[in-house]
């Protein structure tokens, strides 16, 4: 698979905040919905804005709970489940741990298991990412 | 080999003080904004899904630590 080269966006009116490596997804639950998401390697796992969870046709109570912790004081409530993850830009979907907790933006792409499916080239010098999604061998230990 | 896929036009001069804090329904091609609102469910009910991407605009005077 070949690299792919997307751009930054900033998704405020607020010009002092920096451009960000954004990128369009697609959920897949019971049902399906499109929606921008951060790449963020400083997160563990992939991080959903609870409002999303209806939409998608998951049920919070039967997902699991865990304990969600940031920069701030104390921990929050957050549901944990599997979903669908597609990056259509990749002509990519796996299958993705998910979070979902009340956060203030829409979604954060974390290391599980975003970065175990790509190789992720950040150059923020130039306000672009590069994605190259991994081809695991059949054998490969 | 590298292509070039993405939001050709920066949805930072699409968004509006009005939009800060709010969930944002983009048109496919991310060029324009059809709609947003305080809450995501009902901004799926006045917009609809289909082409639809959605997305949170971050507030102004807002330092954030993802």
């Amino acid at each position: 698979m070949a690299w792919k080269e997307f751009e930054y966006s900033c998704i405020s009116a607020d010009s002092t905040l920096s451009y960000r490596p954004y990128i369009r997804t697609i959920l897949h639950g019971k049902e399906a919905l499109q929606l921008l998401a951060l790449i963020d390697s400083g997160c563990e796992t992939t991080m959903i804005n609870i409002e999303v969870a209806a939409l998608i046709g998951i049920e919070l109570t039967k997902c699991k709970r865990v304990l969600v912790a940031g920069v701030g004081k104390g921990s929050q409530k957050g549901y944990q489940t599997e979903i669908d993850i597609e990056i259509p830009g990749c002509n990519s979907t796996f299958a993705s741990s998910v979070i979902f907790a009340d956060i203030p933006t829409e979604m954060l792409l974390g290391q599980e298991s975003f970065f175990k499916n790509f190789q992720i080239l950040f150059e923020g010098n130039e306000n672009k990412f590069k994605l190259n999604k991994i081809t695991r061998l059949k054998n490969a230990n | 080999m590298y292509y070039t896929e993405g939001m050709k036009t920066s949805v930072k001069t699409l968004i509006e003080k009005k939009h800060e804090g709010k969930w944002i329904a983009l048109s496919a091609d991310s060029n324009k904004i059809l709609g947003y609102a305080k809450d995501l469910v009902s901004l799926e009910k006045k917009v609809g899904r289909e082409g639809v991407i959605f997305t949170k605009a971050l507030r102004a005077n807002t330092s954030y630590v993802f």
